[in-house]
């Protein structure tokens, strides 16, 4: 039984790479929870793609035991937060089920903005915040200029910050005296009706979903019923325990603690991040606040890269969907690349995790459309639509109004950089909101703008304006009217719905005229010119012409030169047969790849 | 309206040479170099193909193409015609052509052709400018083309020159001359646009694409320059005065029978198509075995795709097809297409020069139908 005032619930707020992963190891290698020889390199790290990017969404709980100082033994339990923005409610969930958080911020690169946004929502939830200055060992360290940004720029006295260094292990026992002295020990009645929060749920194939709860107020053992207050089912709990970080039971979790339950659980939309389970004979009068099901903001169609395996690709997705719920996926076809899914996601990263996932754990090699958003019409009829594609937009003549999500941008970034970004962002239709100056050489720039603009390539535009130095940090602020029109693509007059696109009625010429462009370069010369044209509704906004084709290799046909040619021109036929016919046009699949901007997911 | 002839049944002949002095630097023809020793095997070997078909069967035209017949010495020649006398029956022959090299055909050469019965000779001038032919890799130079032409002029054959055009370097003056040259000697022209064939020297250097950008201007340049010279457009790459066209070529187009004769010679036969042995080697191979069967490659075409074959070939031509002859998706096809296209009759259709230009973007549209 373990005494609740002697556990300390925390997790470690960081920018990407600033040395959370390590850091984390540096804490179990002390706490002998791993012995150094089982240590392999950052060892929370889950996905293999976090290895090998280098960066880490989200740890895997733990569990340690700590004597300190003081000779007292605590119980400590990381709780890791995903240190993206797309997984920003994840965030609030895993911020619940804490009473404090490192706040981890590099000696050399300073205050990053994801950093602030989650140290912000960190103290919005009441978190005990302990600043670290890491990776002081680096020449280039400057931990004072550190410590000065978190105080100029989240606002917290980092006067008494840790110097740390998770490389060489320096300040890691300071750090685990402070989490003992300076975070509060969890409040909670044990004797209260069960209230256990799950900040989050994975699912194995032997075992179904296992949820990670934080038990706030009550008891849960194995054998109890339980029920998942938000749709009320019940089940038996098969397994609770804790986190070695190895699954490992218990006899009971009571309130305060952190730990894992299972209960035969087959999907993971039963059991979703957010959720109270509450002891089914005698519940809690109410569920624990902020559940929320998560949307999904980000769209793109995966298909197969062999068009055979498309019910390789449905059953990968439905098994991966049991232990990402928030994956949304439905089916649809495209004239270039076949059968396949229309995904949803909860951002970019969300995308190229679930893309990478499919990849390595179920053996899918896959063909992602560029990321789109979905849209919110007003007709005229007082109906309003979701269009998830141009396709799906009413006639012009019956559209009020269009809404498109917008997000709040924070770019923080050296100040010499300033007017480049302001310049990117203004181009992606952002709206100037506020500039501030962290320290003399270092600039936060506030910019609202559409999603639609910012999940094509701004991020890779804005590194590249930058020379990599620049940090961005975005929140979703809803749907906001804006002034878009559909631009319809005419080949030879026929409407070609695959290239067709929604932008801002400003873009509309320019697009255009790239896309009609582009498609001058794909479409090989036919027997007759055929006019390609961008309009909005019946007004043509660019025409460019394909000129027919002039001549053909022509060789000379005598005897046997008759069956080669033969099957030389059986072989251009098949060719041609994997080209899409729009009206007389033959229009070749690399046409509508590129307008997809499609890519397999070689980076 | 045409009174049908009765169809007596003639064949077309043709013989393939295999031997060049040199093989050309854009051919992919099937030749050997080094061939002095072997061309008397070779005419052995031909009589032997000769002496198991039919005997006699009635010539209607003789076409002796290579490689380099000329390479042929006169004993050599003499062999081959007395072959050909042999075992076909040449009393009904209104055509005997046999292709030359201008630097290897010499006044001997053309007189036996002449007491011979040749009628007509083919020069691969394919160019009177030295560079060009340089480029190509030919054996001769302008000199020689000249000289070549005015021998044959001399002798009274008829005189067909092969030109190439889209050769590197080649330009609309260039191109302009050859033609003006060959035209003062010639009474049939075919030319052809170099096509860069895998694995030949020139294919290394240039891409079918580059030069084919370049060929669209010479090719309709020889489509405006030619007729007003009196050299109609009879067929895609061949042009000829009135009465000159090649009857032997038009059998192909026409799918007329055709014996053919020397190693990768290809004949058609009531509707069957076949090749002879590729290589000498196997020729000589498939002669000691008597020429059996399995030799050949054959290839029958169902009369579905000999009628869409038929279409394609009879397009190559400036007399077209028959509406009457055409399959209906085939008409339906044709009809389709851009007006420009075609020449179009109640009872034919045939290309227009425009046509002519984009025949293989048409025949496309037909090859599966």
């Amino acid at each position: 039984m373990t005494n609740q005032k002697n556990i300390r619930n925390f997790c470690i707020i960081a920018h990407i790479d600033h040395g959370k992963s390590t850091l984390a190891d540096r804490l179990l290698e002390s706490t002998g929870t791993i012995a150094s020889r089982d240590m392999k390199a950052q060892i929370l790290d889950s996905l293999a793609l976090e290895r090998e990017r280098g960066i880490t969404i989200k740890l895997v709980p733990v569990r340690m035991n700590y004597e300190s100082d003081d000779g007292n033994k605590y119980i400590l339990n990381l709780i890791d937060t995903p240190g993206h923005v797309d997984f920003a409610y994840e965030v609030s969930r895993s911020l619940a089920a804490c009473e404090g958080a490192l706040l981890v911020v590099d000696a050399s690169q300073g205050v990053e903005a994801q950093t602030v946004a989650n140290a912000y929502q960190a103290i919005e939830q009441g978190l005990e915040i302990l600043p670290v200055i890491n990776k002081i060992d680096l020449p280039s360290a400057r931990p004072d200029n550190a410590k000065q940004e978190i105080s100029d720029v989240v606002g917290l006295d980092a006067g008494d910050a840790v110097l740390t260094s998770a490389k060489t292990g320096e300040g890691v026992h300071e750090i685990l005296e402070r989490i003992v002295k300076d975070i509060p020990a969890p409040a909670g009645d044990p004797d209260s009706p069960l209230q256990a929060l799950i900040f989050d749920s994975v699912y194995d194939n032997y075992r179904g979903v296992i949820c990670y709860v934080r038990v706030i107020n009550g008891r849960i053992r194995a054998g109890q019923n339980i029920m998942f207050m938000s749709n009320g089912i019940t089940y038996p709990v098969n397994e609770a325990g804790v986190f070695k970080p190895s699954f490992t039971p218990v006899e009971e979790l009571s309130a305060g603690e952190v730990g894992y339950i299972t209960a035969s659980i087959k999907t993971l939309a039963e059991a979703q991040v957010g959720d109270t389970i509450t002891d089914a004979l005698n519940p809690a009068p109410e569920a624990l606040p902020g559940y929320k099901k998560v949307k999904s903001v980000v769209f793109c169609g995966f298909y197969p890269v062999e068009r055979d395996n498309y019910p390789q690709l449905r059953d990968a997705l439905e098994k991966l969907c049991l232990n990402d719920s928030a994956v949304t996926y439905e089916p649809e076809s495209s004239e270039a690349l076949g059968f396949g899914f229309r995904c949803g996601f909860l951002g970019l990263l969300h995308m190229d995790v679930v893309r990478e996932r499919l990849r390595e754990e179920y053996g899918v090699e896959l063909v992602a459309t560029a990321p789109n958003v979905i849209y919110e019409v007003v007709k005229s009829s007082g109906e309003i639509i979701e269009a998830h594609r141009p396709s799906d937009f009413p006639d012009a003549s019956e559209i009020v109004e269009i809404r498109e999500p917008y997000i709040k941008l924070s770019v923080f970034m050296p100040s010499e950089f300033t007017g480049r970004v302001m310049q990117l962002v203004q181009d992606k239709r952002g709206t100037y909101k506020s500039m501030d100056y962290i320290t003399p050489e270092r600039v936060r720039l506030v910019y609202e703008m559409p999603l639609s603009e910012f999940i094509v390539d701004f991020h890779d535009k804005l590194k590249s304006q930058t020379r990599g130095y620049a940090s961005l940090d975005y929140e979703l602020i809803g749907l906001r009217a804006s002034e878009l029109v559909r631009v319809d693509i005419l080949v030879n007059g026929e409407a070609a719905d695959a290239f067709s696109f929604v932008c801002h009625k400003d873009q509309a010429y320019n697009r255009g005229h790239a896309v009609v462009t582009k498609l001058k370069e794909l479409i090989p010369s036919q027997l007759f010119e055929i006019p390609i044209q961008a309009s909005i509704g019946r007004r043509v906004i660019v025409r460019v012409n394909v000129r027919a084709l002039r001549k053909d290799v022509l060789a000379k046909c005598y005897g046997g030169d008759i069956t080669r040619k033969r099957k030389l021109l059986e072989k251009q036929k098949e060719g041609k047969k994997r080209m899409k016919q729009i009206g007389k046009v033959s229009i070749p699949q690399e046409a509508f790849l590129a307008f997809m901007q499609v890519d397999s997911g070689e980076k | 309206m045409r009174v049908m002839q009765a169809k007596t049944k003639t064949y077309g002949l043709y013989v393939h040479v295999p031997f060049c002095e040199r093989k050309c630097r854009y051919c992919s023809f099937y030749s050997v170099a080094d061939h002095e020793s072997v061309i008397d095997s070779y005419l052995d070997a031909l009589e032997i193909q000769s002496r198991r078909l039919e005997s006699k069967l009635p010539l209607k035209t003789l076409y002796i193409g290579g490689g380099t017949p000329s390479v042929l010495n006169l004993s050599q020649w003499h062999k081959l015609i007395s072959i050909i006398n042999k075992y076909f029956d040449t009393s009904c022959l209104t055509e005997a052509t046999t292709e030359a090299n201008p630097n290897s055909i010499t006044h001997e050469h053309i007189s036996f052709l002449k007491d011979n019965n040749i009628s007509r000779v083919s020069l691969g001038i394919q160019s009177i400018n030295d560079y060009e032919l340089t480029v190509l890799g030919r054996v001769h130079d302008k000199t020689q083309a000249l000289k070549a032409m005015e021998l044959v002029n001399d002798s009274g054959l008829n005189l067909s020159c092969d030109l190439i055009f889209a050769i590197p370097g080649q330009t609309l003056r260039t191109w302009d001359k050859s033609l003006r040259t060959v035209m003062d000697y010639a009474s049939h022209i075919s030319t052809y646009q170099l096509t860069l064939e895998p694995d030949t020297p020139l294919a290394r250097e240039f891409t079918n694409e580059e030069l084919n950008s370049q060929g669209y201007a010479l090719y309709r340049y020889s489509q405006y320059i030619l007729p007003r010279h009196n050299f109609i457009q009879y067929e895609i790459s061949s042009f000829a005065k009135e009465n000159h066209e090649c009857v032997h070529n038009l059998s192909y187009w026409n799918h007329d029978n055709i014996i053919a004769l020397g190693p990768s010679a290809v004949g058609y036969i009531d509707g069957i198509r076949y090749s002879n042995p590729r290589t000498l080697n196997e020729y000589f191979s498939a002669a000691m075995n008597n020429f059996q069967d399995e030799s050949f490659t054959h290839e029958e075409l169902s009369p579905h795709e000999r009628a869409i074959e038929l279409a394609i070939l009879s397009l190559r031509t400036r007399y077209g097809i028959n509406r009457k002859d055409l399959l209906p998706e085939i008409e339906r096809v044709l009809d389709s297409m851009p007006d420009d296209l075609f020449i179009k009759t109640p009872e034919r259709i045939s290309l227009s020069k425009r046509g002519m230009r984009l025949g293989n973007a048409i025949w496309s549209e037909l090859i599966d139908l």
